[in-house]
């Protein structure tokens, strides 16, 4: 068999045991629900390129002295945060928690929090969810694991 | 004593020349007679949390060290608690943002208490010895590390002739939301850029008129009617080692 071929052979037998690996209910990340009844985005533009938005937004801050908070870290945080059942925030790259859960599940080190904040500051004691307001993230998860559609796309 | 801000930074913002001028015309309204029970200056003044910033401002600090008192340190707290730089009780590597000085004049044996902070400068060697783009000024005068992108190689450390920057040697956890700081970067005073954003004072300032003996003045050196700027065109002041040429946006009366 000549190199050529062998190398096909292997690229369809990686392509079937990834397509059998494609996330499955099962062991899809389960994650504390956001506030309200909407993202600032689609949930599944979100999904795709939160990080897009993030690094937009960052620069434009950084830069510019642009503080609005649509697309910026803290108010995914304080969208997103938990309080436990004392009353107190949870971390949000805390194990279980909205950032890491997805983000242990896809591999991707969270480097975010490393500077920023993990929950709002004190005097922000409205903020936060219900404990047990759980969805999981697997409906979405398997339909775009794969999908490389550029961000406009993926609204549809 | 020129304190004009040239922009090194791209495009000035045509929003920001908007803030400016609308400020231009509610003052000229409201030497008028203003009627209608609301205030046209609150309107202009307020920087909306979209607008971009402008090279129209240069936003400086003005200390009369004859106010500032030895001993006195409400602006390091001050600081200290709007940024959460709880140190790890190691003083020689701890952040240290502001800090309070005692200086002699060798000949008179004369001694001045001052805080010594960033001194936002606007040629800054710290910006010039950067080899990523971390260390930068924003385009109304604050010298900023865009963490981001910082390396942690310390050049900056090394070339700020004020000992203004501290590099952060341990994980942190606990910080303030507006506020990041994280292991691996160097950062220094933000001016309170947050607060600054938000049309409000730097927490030292404040602190400093609340507690200590009202030494510091923060405003607009380039508003000719801002406290800070009549202040400094009626009475001397300083930059700590003018003989650099820094143009140093930090002065200093009575040293
Ligand atoms: S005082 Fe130091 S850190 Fe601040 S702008 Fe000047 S050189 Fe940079
Ligand atoms: S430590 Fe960071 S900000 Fe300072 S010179 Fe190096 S890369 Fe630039």
């Amino acid at each position: 068999m000549s190199a050529g071929r062998l190398i096909l052979l292997g690229v369809c037998m990686v392509t079937a045991l990834v397509s059998a690996n494609t996330p499955a209910a099962a062991d899809a990340p389960v994650f504390p629900r956001g506030k309200g009844e909407q993202c600032v985005e689609p949930t599944q533009i979100m999904r795709k390129n939160h990080m897009e938005f993030l690094v937009h937004q960052r620069d434009d801050t950084v830069y510019q002295g642009v503080r609005t908070t649509k697309h910026s870290l803290k108010n995914c945080v304080d969208c997103h945060v938990q309080k436990n059942s004392a009353g107190q925030f949870i971390p949000i790259d805390a194990p279980g928690q909205f950032c890491q859960s997805c983000h242990e599940f896809a591999s991707v080190k969270l480097d975010c929090f490393e500077c920023h904040a993990t929950m709002p500051d004190e005097g922000h004691a409205k903020l936060g969810n219900i404990p047990g307001n759980m969805e999981s993230g697997a409906a979405t998860l398997t339909a775009h694991a794969f999908s490389k559609k550029p961000f406009n796309d993926a609204a549809q | 004593m020129n304190l004009s801000s040239e922009s090194k930074q791209p495009a000035k913002q045509p929003d920001g020349q908007r803030r400016r001028l609308l400020a231009g015309v509610a003052g000229a309204v409201s030497l008028g007679s203003v009627g209608g029970g609301f205030s046209l200056i609150e309107l202009a003044l307020a920087k909306s949390e979209d607008e971009t910033i402008s090279s129209l401002n240069r936003w400086g600090l003005l200390i009369d060290t004859a106010k500032c008192a030895s001993g006195c340190d409400a602006c390091v707290k001050g600081c200290s608690t709007e940024h959460n730089l709880d140190g790890f009780d190691r003083p020689e590597t701890d952040a240290q943002w502001i800090r309070k000085l005692e200086v002699t004049d060798r000949q008179t044996g004369h001694v001045s208490s001052l805080p010594m902070l960033c001194q936002h400068c606007e040629d800054p060697p710290c910006v010039d010895v950067c080899p990523t783009g971390a260390s930068f000024r924003r385009e109304d005068g604050i010298v900023l590390v865009d963490k981001h992108i910082c390396i942690g190689c310390r050049y900056c450390v090394m070339a700020c002739p004020y000992k203004a920057r501290s590099f952060v040697h341990e994980s942190l956890h606990n910080q303030k939301s507006y506020s990041p700081r994280g292991k691996g970067t160097v950062e220094s005073c933000t001016l309170c850029v947050h607060r600054i954003d938000d049309d409000r004072t730097p927490a030292c300032v404040e602190s400093c008129n609340r507690d200590g003996n009202g030494a510091m003045v923060f405003g607009d050196l380039n508003d000719a009617d801002s406290q800070i700027a009549q202040t400094m065109r009626d009475t001397p002041s300083r930059q700590i080692r003018e003989d650099l040429g820094l143009n140093t946006g930090v002065r200093y009366q009575n040293l």
